[in-house]
C-alpha cells in the first residue's frame, strides 16, 4: 500500500471485486470519502 | 500492532483533552485574579503554566514517535496533526493566562477592572468560547465546530469596546492612565485566548472532514 501512495498519481480501491473509490492518492490516503476505503488504509481491516 | 496503535491514538488523545481541561481552569483562575486582589491564585496560574509546558513538550515528542513508527494515514494522520495543533494552541492559552494573571498583580487594576463593565462580560464569553471550542474537540463535532468560529466576532468587538472607552477617559484622568493601560494588557490577551480557541475548532473541522478552514473570509464551506 504504501507503495501505490508512493509510484501513483490517482489511486483506486476495490473490495471483492467491487470498486469502491477511486481519486487522487493525495486524497485516498489523507481524506478518502468511503468508510471502507478509511478502514482499509488505517490497517482496522485487511 | 494496528490494535496497539488504535491504544496509542486513544491516550494520547485522552492525553490532550486532559490539557485543555487544565488550560481551562488556568484561565478561569486568571480572570479571577483581574477582579480580586489574590497573590496565590495569579502565582498558581504561573505554576500551572510549568505544568502545560512540560505536557506541550511530551505530547509533540509522542506525536512525533506515533508518525515516525507508524507512518499513519487517512483520519489517524489528521488526528495526529489536529493533536500536534491544537498542543500548540493550548500553550499559547495558557501563556496569555499568565499574562492576565502578571498583570492582576498590579494593585491599580483591580479597582479599575471592577468599573469596566464590559471587561466583566468579555471574561465569561471568552471562557465559554474556549469551553466550547473543547467540546467539540471531545467530540470531533465538525457543523459544532463551525458554530464556535463565529462566536469570535462578539469577542473583537468587547475588545474594541474597551479600547475606545479607555482613550475616551484619558484626557479627564490622565493620572489613571498607568492603570489603565496595564489593565488593557487583559481584555488583549483575553482576545487572543478567544482566537486560540477558534484555532482549535478549525482543526476540529479539519480532523473530521479533511478540510482546511483557516483565513477564511465571509461564509465557511460546507
Amino acid at each position: 500500500m504504501q507503495q501505490a501512495a508512493r509510484v501513483s498519481d490517482r489511486t483506486a480501491f476495490m473490495y471483492m471485486g467491487q470498486l469502491i473509490e477511486v481519486d487522487d492518492t493525495n486524497v485516498i490516503f489523507t481524506k478518502p470519502g468511503n468508510q471502507k476505503t478509511q478502514d482499509y488504509i488505517t490497517g482496522r481491516f485487511g | 500492532m494496528t490494535a496497539h496503535f488504535v491504544n496509542l491514538l486513544d491516550e494520547l488523545r485522552r492525553r490532550s483533552l486532559r490539557t485543555a481541561s487544565q488550560v481551562e481552569d488556568i484561565v478561569q483562575e486568571a480572570c479571577e485574579a483581574v477582579f480580586q486582589p489574590d497573590e496565590t491564585l495569579a502565582r498558581r496560574v504561573v505554576v500551572r503554566d510549568a505544568e502545560v509546558d512540560r505536557e506541550e513538550v511530551a505530547v509533540e515528542s509522542e506525536v512525533m514517535r506515533l508518525m515516525a513508527l507508524y507512518q499513519p494515514v487517512g483520519i489517524d494522520l489528521r488526528l495526529l496533526c489536529t493533536v500536534l495543533k491544537v498542543n500548540n494552541d493550548l500553550e499559547r492559552i495558557a501563556d496569555c493566562a499568565v499574562n492576565i494573571a502578571e498583570r492582576s498583580r498590579q494593585q491599580k487594576i483591580q479597582p479599575l477592572a471592577q468599573q469596566s463593565s464590559d471587561l466583566k462580560q468579555m471574561c465569561p464569553v471568552v471562557r465559554q468560547i474556549l469551553r466550547n471550542a473543547i467540546q467539540v474537540y471531545s467530540a470531533e463535532d465538525a457543523e459544532a465546530a463551525r458554530r464556535v468560529l463565529a462566536e469570535d466576532e462578539q469577542i473583537d468587538a468587547l475588545y474594541g469596546q474597551i479600547v475606545r472607552s479607555i482613550v475616551a477617559q484619558a484626557p479627564e484622568a490622565p493620572e489613571s492612565m498607568a492603570g489603565h493601560l496595564d489593565l488593557l494588557s487583559v481584555p488583549k490577551n483575553l482576545e487572543r485566548i478567544a482566537d486560540h480557541a477558534t484555532n482549535i475548532a478549525e482543526d476540529v473541522v479539519f480532523l473530521s472532514t479533511g478540510q482546511i478552514v483557516r483565513h477564511q473570509t465571509g461564509s465557511l464551506p460546507e
